[in-house]
């Protein structure tokens, strides 16, 4: 089934910031450069941009990320 | 609003509001069902649905559960202002809107322009009024400019 709330083109999300105490997540930096015209506090990073890399085309990318912190 | 069935969208999508709502005025706002997003194509734990409006246009609707934000999302070739436009004239919830796209494509401020009590109307008005001062703005011009590519 198509993921529709994703868009067609796969791409990383996440929010800015540090992860709040308390909430499951994973808080991290990366020297990717993010979409340009992401509602403030949102960030993305979508399939064809430099550093995003593809794992599976039109399904999966990654960026490289450095993990600050982990809370399940 | 109903449902449209996910191959409906042909086009890639681009955020174009955000607001904050209980889950339950969610539930209210739009009475359709909402599927589980992926985990891996989200920030959070998020449902989803594909709308048609009764104006016939496209909106993807996501909702992260523990933040409680709606991203309203619009098909990136729609006319990002007209779809909102017909979208907030069904769904009012115009207070809870925290961001507008500038794809939207007005010159005022649109946090100044929601607190008007028509506020739908008067941003109708303001894209068309915009766009006739300038047709660029928040949508591609018909003007067949030159491409940077091309030799005139």
């Amino acid at each position: 089934m198509r993921n529709i709330g994703a868009g067609l083109i796969p791409r990383v999300k996440a929010y800015i910031g540090p992860l709040p105490p308390g909430r499951s997540g994973i808080e991290f930096t990366t020297s990717v450069e993010p979409d340009h015209g992401c509602p403030p506090g949102q960030v993305s990073w979508s399939e064809g941009r430099p550093g995003v890399l593809t794992l599976d085309s039109n399904e999966l990318v990654v960026i490289a990320v450095t993990i600050l912190k982990r809370q399940d | 609003m109903r449902t449209a069935p996910p191959e409906t969208l042909s086009t890639d999508i681009r955020p174009a509001l955000i607001a904050h709502v209980i889950e339950s005025d969610l539930m209210r706002l739009f009475p359709v069902p909402f599927k589980d997003v992926d985990p891996l194509a989200a920030a959070e734990p998020s449902k989803a649905a594909l709308l048609r409006l009764d104006s016939g246009r496209l909106v993807v609707v996501e909702y992260g559960t523990i933040t409680s934000t709606v991203t309203v999302s619009v098909p990136s070739d729609a006319d990002t202002g007209e779809t909102l436009v017909d979208l907030l004239l069904e769904v009012p919830f115009s207070s809870s809107i925290e961001w507008l796209s500038e794809d939207v494509g007005i010159s005022e401020n649109w946090e100044e322009l929601v607190k008007e009590e028509d506020f739908v109307l008067e941003l109708r008005r303001t894209i068309r009024r915009d766009r006739r001062l300038k047709p660029s703005l928040g949508e591609q011009s018909s003007l067949d400019l030159p491409s940077p590519n091309r030799k005139n």
